[in-house]
């Protein structure tokens, strides 16, 4: 062992993210005890030892991991990242604490993950949209140049949403949730990412959950901001005409029948008098009395074109919300378990 | 001549009739108290007092039509040694709108005095024009005037060419059904009989209210 990775080890060995557990087969114990002391030559002949019997997934993984760190800190690098390639493939999303590791180690692991095929990181966007108008993203990374193709599987489906030929790092897809030109159905279903290259293929699966709920229709408007209706009539100033034209009349039609009543019935007007006084009085009242309103052409053409607006958007939204009660909310949650 | 009254009475009560079976129409019943002054002969002869008239209307267009039957109890004035009259008349009128609120009216107008030959019965054909304005969306005037060239009398003599003018408003609250009305009437005949000038005269004012029936 050189001396700088020996240095690196006594600073960083208590921390190395190898920790025991009640669940941990004796042999994996004894060996990640071995590799906490430091003594690694004897970590990896332990480990080398339980990786020969029956041990659990997570067990194997712990083996793998103090075998591989054992044989890099032993400089046996082609063993280590041979070693390390077995543990990325049994667990892919494992990766090397950068800040408890020795940079060598973590470069042996990244060696190591470009050796093999394997899809990780793969993980469902919650999310929820109107059917149509938005997408759920997926978001997977490859270790290697290859095809990756996404199928969605369960509740009666089986659609391959996706094939494509994808680079070594973090990927991205957007989906639609749409299968046939129909939003995905309700229910539960499994995500499926297969990563191809040549013969070799590696795939990984994520739990997702869709609902469906009834979107959101928009509601009726009434006004339209920046733009109130106007009143639509006036009061004309106080208007004298009433009492003229009464006046007039009146005088026309007395100073007619005083100039034309025959001279010999002299004297006697109290009809006359009575009518006069009633014509200028109406005419007086009315003049007095506040004046109609008048109506404002402008404004009422001002309403009309509101009106007229307000009612060609409330056309417009009610066939929007026509459309939205054809379509559903969908709701998509990663579950994980 | 009492056929011309019989003729206007006629007229007048039948016009309710054919206002009722009209459509598109425009028609009013209305009641007035009244005051008159009626003189014949000399001033010391004037009758005055009060009465009711009562009186309809009908309109279609440019076409209107309005009756009247008035009922008056007259006194002497200046001879009290005269006796005391009652006045019944019954007025037709017909129009139509020629230019711009001005219409083309001709009528007939039959007055009977009680006691007989105690003042003349007479009747008379109307000739003249009338003019309505409005003073505001809830009142009008009017103002008429017509020439009398035909007149007839119990007693016989001949009118000349007569004269009557009148006016009136009308005022009632909008889109009510009812509404004020005062108006005033004034006629004059240049009765002759035997080249011996025997004139009569007569005015009236009335308030009473109109309802319009539909």
């Amino acid at each position: 062992m050189n001396a700088r990775v020996r240095a690196s080890l006594i600073l960083f060995g208590l921390m190395l993210p190898i920790g025991g557990s009640a669940q941990e087969h004796p042999a994996v114990r004894e060996a990640m005890t071995a590799f906490s002391d430091l003594d690694y030559g004897r970590a990896a002949e332990l480990a080398e030892q339980a990786l020969t019997q029956q041990l659990t997934v997570e067990d194997r993984v712990q083996a793998y991991e103090v075998l591989g760190y054992s044989f890099g800190i032993l400089d046996q690098a082609d063993r280590a990242v041979s070693t390390l390639s077995q543990l990325i493939v049994l667990d892919p999303d494992r990766e090397p604490d950068t800040q408890a590791l020795p940079p060598r180690l973590v470069s042996l692991y990244n060696q190591a993950f470009g050796q093999v095929l394997v899809v990780r990181g793969l993980l469902v966007d919650s999310t929820g949209f109107v059917s149509g108008e938005g997408r759920v993203t997926l978001h997977y990374e490859v270790s290697r140049p290859s095809v990756a193709r996404i199928r969605v599987v369960g509740n009666g489906l089986y659609s391959v949403i996706d094939s494509m030929l994808v680079n070594p790092g973090p990927s991205r897809f957007d989906w639609d949730a749409v299968i046939g030109g129909q939003p995905l159905p309700p229910g539960d279903y499994q995500l499926i990412v297969s990563a191809a290259e040549g013969r070799s293929e590696y795939q990984r699966m994520a739990r997702f959950r869709v609902s469906h709920s009834a979107v959101d229709t928009l509601p009726r408007i009434s006004s339209i901001e920046g733009f109130d209706k106007v009143a639509e009539s006036e009061f004309p100033p106080r208007d004298w005409r009433p009492l003229g034209v009464a006046t007039l009349l009146t005088g026309a039609v007395a100073g007619a029948a005083l100039a034309l009543e025959n001279g010999a019935f002299e004297g006697g007007r109290m009809e006359l008098n009575v009518a006069a006084v009633l014509g200028v009085g109406a005419g007086f009242a009315l003049s007095l009395r506040r004046p109609d309103p008048r109506p404002i052409p402008a404004a009422i053409q001002l309403n009309q074109l509101i009106d007229r607006t307000i009612a060609d958007r409330n056309r417009s939204i009610a066939e929007q919300n026509e459309e939205r009660r054809r379509r559903v909310r969908i709701t998509i949650v990663q579950v994980f378990e | 001549m009492m056929n011309v009254v019989r003729i206007s009475m006629a007229a007048a009560l039948g016009f309710a009739g054919f206002a009722a079976s009209a459509q598109a129409q425009s028609t009013y019943l209305g009641a007035s108290a009244a005051r008159s002054t009626y003189n014949e002969v000399s001033a010391e002869n004037r009758q005055a007092g009060f009465g009711f008239t009562g009186s309809a209307g009908y309109e279609r267009g440019e076409l209107a039509v309005e009756g009247e039957l008035h009922w008056r109890s007259l006194s002497p004035q200046v001879d009290t040694r005269r006796g005391a009259l009652t006045l019944k008349a019954g007025v037709v009128r017909v129009r139509y709108e020629v230019w711009r609120s001005v219409d083309f009216e001709v009528g007939v107008d039959s007055r009977i005095m009680s006691p007989e030959f105690s003042a003349q019965d007479a009747a008379v054909v109307l000739v003249g024009l009338r003019h309505e304005s409005d003073l505001s969306s809830v009142a009008s005037f009017w103002i008429r005037g017509a020439a009398v060239p035909v007149s007839r009398f119990n007693g016989g003599g001949s009118g000349g060419v007569g004269l009557a003018l009148g006016f009136g408003v009308r005022a009632g609250p909008a889109d009510a059904t009812w509404r004020a009305v005062a108006a005033y009437d004034f006629q004059r005949l240049d009765r002759t009989v035997r080249d011996v000038e025997v004139p009569i005269q007569y005015e009236g004012v009335r308030i009473g209210i109109e309802y319009s029936v539909f």
